[in-house]
């Protein structure tokens, strides 16, 4: 990969990595910190790139790692990562936002990630398989389990808030 | 193409906006973290050595992990089994571990048995010490291993102690042998184990970081099961603790077959379920860090 066609690649996908890894860790600053970087590490490993996983898959699963390592620092320090109210001025988030945060927060790590991979970066189940390294089997497992507390979540949370 | 969740395309629209660098600034970061690797002279540590010691694991189930070569974690990108550790500008404050700082016997094994060294070396050795082990410890400056049984009995216990140049470097390393325990079971699974389960106890082994002089201290502990494909009445059991204390890692591995596991660990039990690593673990931080 040279550098046009890098700085091509950086150009299309950055925006779509942050809101991807931003749906699995919570936080978008964390997100955007963690893309960043992985597309720093991505050019100093720009040879590896192409093989095996390819470069978007690479790139989102190193941002992944220094996402979930940075929060598990945080954590340490008894800072609470701020999942669902991220301040932005005087916009202040809708309930539809607070719910899915909210939702997507109680699952499991695991079940999170491989329903953002699945229904948010469009990928079948045998490439999250192969992303995460978990047999396809699992990859369902998780998701059936996911949907399932994801939808009992979002649904549980519409009634409290409209009684 | 997967059903969509509309709740989850609002995340791609709030990072539409998420700042991000030109990419010549990218490239250039990029190529400086590339000079930093391939340039400077790590003074003062320990080469980083992997001398072919093996543990004698007898057990034909738990000779298969010798045979398999140690799983690294999975599209870990971010680490290269096959690259060589950063050489990096050590503080003239680190001190790299010794065998000392590795536990005794009685810290890692209990039972009425004497328990014995069966053997020391540095580096990690050749064979995986559990299907929990990733096989990756970040990038270390020092590793030393220290291999534990009981007379008439195979090598079960393994404890490496790993020396970084940085406590972040042992936090990520810390973070990489975690995650790793915590996500066994697809490791089990991708050899057809049945009835797998993983057991995340760490925030119930509580140690006292106060009594040793050390900032940054984390402990984990993990232990995990499943049944063999041979075999299914009988179970292959790893038990994992991780210790970091600053710059230093611990990373014990039971891996043992039997039909059960008496270690219980709960969270407010002081003898902590008959397990021993875990009732031992402010022995084994005192160790690591003296």
């Amino acid at each position: 990969m040279d550098a046009n066609e890098f700085d091509a690649f950086y150009r299309a996908s950055f925006n779509k990595l942050v809101g991807q890894i931003y749906a699995m860790c919570g936080n978008l600053a964390e997100a955007q910190e963690a893309v960043q970087e992985a597309f720093i590490r991505a050019w100093d490993h720009r040879r590896k790139l192409d093989k095996d996983l390819g470069p978007e898959a690479w790139v989102r699963t190193t941002a992944y790692r220094l996402a979930v390592s940075n929060w598990r620092k945080s954590s340490r320090a008894r800072r609470q990562p701020d999942r669902a109210l991220e301040s932005r001025g005087s916009v202040e988030p809708g309930p539809d936002r607070i719910l899915i945060d909210e939702a997507l927060a109680k699952l499991p790590e695991q079940q999170r990630r491989v329903i953002i991979l699945h229904h948010l970066c469009d990928m079948s189940v045998e490439d999250v398989a192969a992303e995460i390294g978990a047999p396809s089997g699992t990859v369902k497992a998780r998701l059936a389990r996911g949907r399932e507390q994801l939808a009992r979540l979002l649904h549980s949370e519409k009634e409290f808030r409209h009684a | 193409m997967p059903d969509r969740i509309p709740e989850l395309d609002q995340f791609l629209t709030r990072a539409k906006e998420a700042p991000m660098l030109p990419p010549s600034e990218v490239r250039r970061r990029g190529s400086r973290r590339r000079a930093v690797r391939h340039t400077g002279i790590t003074a003062g540590a320990l080469a980083l050595t992997l001398v072919a010691g093996f543990g004698v694991w007898q057990s034909p189930i738990v000779q298969a992990l010798r045979d398999s070569t140690a799983v690294p974690l999975p599209a870990d990108p971010t680490q290269s089994p096959t690259e060589s550790p950063s050489p990096t500008q050590v503080p003239v404050t680190v001190v790299p571990p010794t065998f000392d700082n590795l536990p005794v016997g009685e810290q890692v094994m209990g039972g009425p048995l004497p328990v014995e060294i069966r053997e020391e070396y540095e580096g990690v050795g050749q064979a995986a010490k559990s299907f929990c082990d990733p096989g990756d410890y970040g990038m270390p400056t020092s590793i030393l291993t220290r291999e534990y049984g009981v007379q008439g009995y195979p090598t079960s216990v393994s404890a490496v102690v790993l020396g970084y140049d940085s406590d972040e470097a042992a936090a990520e390393a810390f973070d990489i042998l975690h995650t790793a325990g915590v996500e066994c079971a697809t490791v089990y699974e991708s050899k057809d184990y049945t009835n797998v389960r993983v057991e995340v106890a760490s925030e119930a082994v509580p140690v006292d970081a106060s009594a040793v002089d050390a900032t940054e201290v984390r402990t984990g502990y993990i232990t995990a099961v499943g049944n063999p494909p041979e075999t299914p009445e009988t179970g292959l059991w790893t038990e994992v603790f991780i210790l970091q204390a600053d710059e230093r890692v611990l990373y014990v591995t039971n891996a043992f077959e039997g039909q059960d596991n008496n270690c219980i660990v709960e969270a407010g039990d002081p003898d902590m379920g008959q397990c021993t690593l875990a009732a031992n673990a402010q022995a084994m931080l005192e160790q690591l860090v003296q």
